[in-house]
């Protein structure tokens, strides 16, 4: 009987070799922030100028508010008709749609719990952070 | 006390407003950065989006209540010889319409110049900062921690829920490799404690590090797991991690000296706003008026229904943020529902009913054309649920086992139900002062059709088999599930099942309906706990069900418990 290949050795082969038009250079995700450094402040500064505002207008944009009538303690429920896995799911998309990690090319993984509808979109930040895949340079920024 | 030392110093310092107002915001919060790229900067965040206008150079905080002048923005130091900072201030987090998340404060000077604001040798200095309002004599303040500039130091951070098994310590201003090997070495001598403060019914936990994981590349964070994970509690509380202080290097110096290096932060694992498993619970017990239509009689008896729907094991897929028309998940969803009285099993006439399910759903979302997008809700869309399981019916008495194989298609289109949090949501611009909005009439209502069959057979049973029914389970199943919500307080409900057994030598299809007026008791009967409402419940069941199918006429007043 044939020894099944592991997943491992199937990319190796099928990998484009490097004088292959195909072949594209592998870019971790710090390659692709770069010019960004992710030392202490300069995370926090992003967290707090980039990455917040970008949850706020994925909400904004997922719900049809204007962003300016959010606040913290605005509920995910009030915002939809009717909150539940479907509504989370389009949330998720809308967050991912606003790249609100970049300049790190990660994504929020879509968290396996279903969120109460009182959850807030202070709370909603903090999902997000937490779900960051990969993580980013920055993870760990209070 | 400082702080209030800070406030009136202030008070006086700033050109001798001896009439001046000072308040101290607690909903306001700063912070100290020190950057590669900005150099230092203090981050203020006045606890929600401000309206920022640059001609004048104000901020509107969200509320509408306060208007801030920007333009004089100060520094207080605690060094009581030293004159007040000026700063710059620059709105930063922009989410459109001149709304903005912080202010960011740089440029520090005073009456000689350009100064920078953490060079002292050691330790941490408070600042107060302080800003004047549009409106005469009034100052806010507060109060900004300064650690002195290279102080090697520890920041603990706490991840959301749902994860609860990781606490982040950022390494600043020391070699976090370094660092990892120092705790790596000493982990079981790390004390980390959950502390709830004085308030709490609950007592502190103390426990240990399970596992530290080695920074990855240029990262300065390290990831603790704890041995017990974070404790959901209903407010927040602290987190401290206590590190013996020997295997530290030099530079994490502690005044006065200690044994151990403490860092703290908050967590936040309000139970149950993020839930492991979020569900329907539903609890009933009821006094039960049954009709017995083939002995013309009329029995009193206690009913009790109960209801537990967990949802468990939920995966998302294509929410990556490319564009899409559909999305979907899959979730396990165990459940059990009962529906008891208390009569002997020859009078009972009440729907006696047992279901335990082992169900698995699939949903999938269908996205509405763009034209109709920014529609107040956002981007219309339809939601189909297809649940499929394995169930087994059974009455009071377990004298009859049906199993079967359930499948079901529930149908929720855009706006076919609206909550009650969406339809009285109230909503202002930032810089408003919030208004309070009538109330509508109808404040929720559910119209949700599905359909669907069983098919399976009686596994199980005491005494003969019914002719009529037979020994088989084969039907098809329409159902219709309504409810409309009056002033928040006041809700009407009608779910009518529809069966047509194939089956059955006589009257094919049977019809089961339920009918309820419950009127909300929460906040009478102070039973807020965990969200869960009461609701005094009037309840009308009519027709049959599986698996005996015997009829059924009842009216119950009861109390409802439900989440």
């Amino acid at each position: 009987m044939a020894k099944k290949k592991s997943n491992r050795t199937i990319q190796e082969e099928t990998a484009p070799a490097p004088d292959s038009p195909f072949y594209s250079q592998h870019r971790s995700v710090e390659e692709m922030a770069e010019g960004f450094s992710p030392d202490p402040g300069s995370c926090v500064l992003w967290k707090q100028q980039q990455f917040r505002p970008r949850v706020w207008l994925a909400v904004a944009d997922w719900s049809g508010q204007p962003p300016n009538n959010l606040r913290p303690n605005t509920q995910l429920g009030s915002l939809v008709p009717q909150w539940g896995i479907g509504e989370q799911n389009r949330l998720v998309q809308a967050t991912n749609a606003h790249q609100v990690f970049a300049p790190f090319a990660s994504l929020m993984a879509p968290p396996n719990v279903l969120l109460a509808p009182d959850t807030t979109i202070a709370q909603w930040e903090a999902v997000v952070w937490t779900f960051q895949n990969p993580r980013t340079a920055c993870w760990g920024t209070p | 006390m400082k702080q209030q030392v800070l406030a009136l110093y202030a008070v006086l310092l700033i050109g001798g407003l001896a009439r001046a107002q000072t308040q101290t915001q607690t909903t306001w919060s700063a912070q100290f950065v020190r950057s590669a790229q900005e150099g230092s900067v203090v981050s203020l965040d006045f606890g929600g989006p401000f309206k920022y206008e640059p001609i004048p150079k104000t901020a509107t905080l969200a509320d509408g209540s306060t208007m801030l002048d920007l333009s004089s923005v100060k520094l207080i130091s605690p060094d009581q010889d030293t004159e007040p900072i000026k700063a710059v201030a620059t709105p930063r987090g922009s989410i459109g319409n001149d709304g903005y998340l912080y202010l960011e404060l740089n440029s520090f000077s005073n009456t000689i110049g350009s100064i920078t604001i953490d060079s002292f040798a050691e330790g941490t200095k408070t600042f107060l900062i302080v800003i004047a309002a549009k409106k005469k004599d009034q100052l806010y303040a507060v109060n900004v921690a300064v650690p002195a500039r290279g102080t090697a130091r520890l920041v603990l951070s706490i991840p959301s829920p749902p994860v609860r098994n990781q606490i982040t310590i950022q390494v600043q201003n020391a070699d976090t490799h370094l660092i990892f090997q120092s705790l790596y070495q000493v982990m079981a001598k790390i004390v980390i404690t959950y502390d709830f403060g004085p308030d709490s019914q609950v007592s502190n936990i103390k426990t240990g590090v399970k596992q530290i994981d080695a920074p990855t590349g240029a990262s300065s964070v390290l990831t603790v797991v704890p041995n017990a994970p974070l404790p959901y509690h209903a407010t927040t509380y602290k987190v401290n991690v206590q590190i013996p202080t020997g295997v530290l290097p030099p530079s994490f110096r502690i005044v006065p000296p200690a044994k151990t290096y403490s860092v703290s932060a908050v967590a936040n694992f309000p139970s149950p706003t993020v839930l492991e498993t979020a569900a329907d619970y539903d609890f009933e017990p009821t006094f039960t008026s049954a009709v017995n239509k083939t002995k013309q009689t009329r029995t009193n008896t206690g009913l009790f229904i109960v209801n537990l729907k967990p949802l468990l094991f939920l995966h998302q897929k294509n929410v990556d943020g490319k564009p899409r028309e559909y999305s979907y998940w899959t979730d396990f969803r165990p459940n059990i529902s009962a529906n008891l009285d208390t009569l002997p099993e020859k009078s009972s006439t009440t729907p006696n009913r047992i279901t335990f399910a082992l169900d698995s759903e699939l949903g999938f979302t269908r996205q509405r054309s763009q034209a109709s997008s920014g529609k107040v809700g956002g981007q219309p869309f339809d939601q189909f649920t297809w649940t499929n399981g394995a169930h087994t019916d059974t009455d009071r008495d377990f004298k009859v086992f049906s199993t079967y194989w359930h499948t079901d298609m529930a149908f929720d289109p855009w706006k076919w139900s609206e909550t009650q949090a969406f339809r009285t949501r109230n909503l202002v611009p930032v810089g408003n002062a919030p208004h309070s909005i009538p109330t509508p009439v109808i404040t929720a209502y559910r119209f949700r059709p599905s359909f669907g069959c069983d098919l399976g057979s009686t596994e199980y049973r005491s005494g003969p088999a019914d002719p009529v029914l037979g020994t088989s389970v084969s039907r098809v199943i329409l159902k219709l599930d309504t409810m409309l919500e009056m002033r928040k307080n006041v809700s009407f409900s009608v779910v009518d099942t529809g069966y047509y057994l194939f089956d059955a030598s006589r009257r094919n299809a049977r019809d089961f309906l339920l009918a309820q007026v419950a009127v909300n008791t929460g906040l009478l009967l102070r039973l807020d706990i965990n969200k869960i409402q009461s609701a005094v419940a009037f309840t009308y069941q009519r027709g049959a069900q599986p698996p005996l199918f015997k009829p059924v006429d009842t009216i119950s007043l009861g109390l409802k418990l439900y989440r």
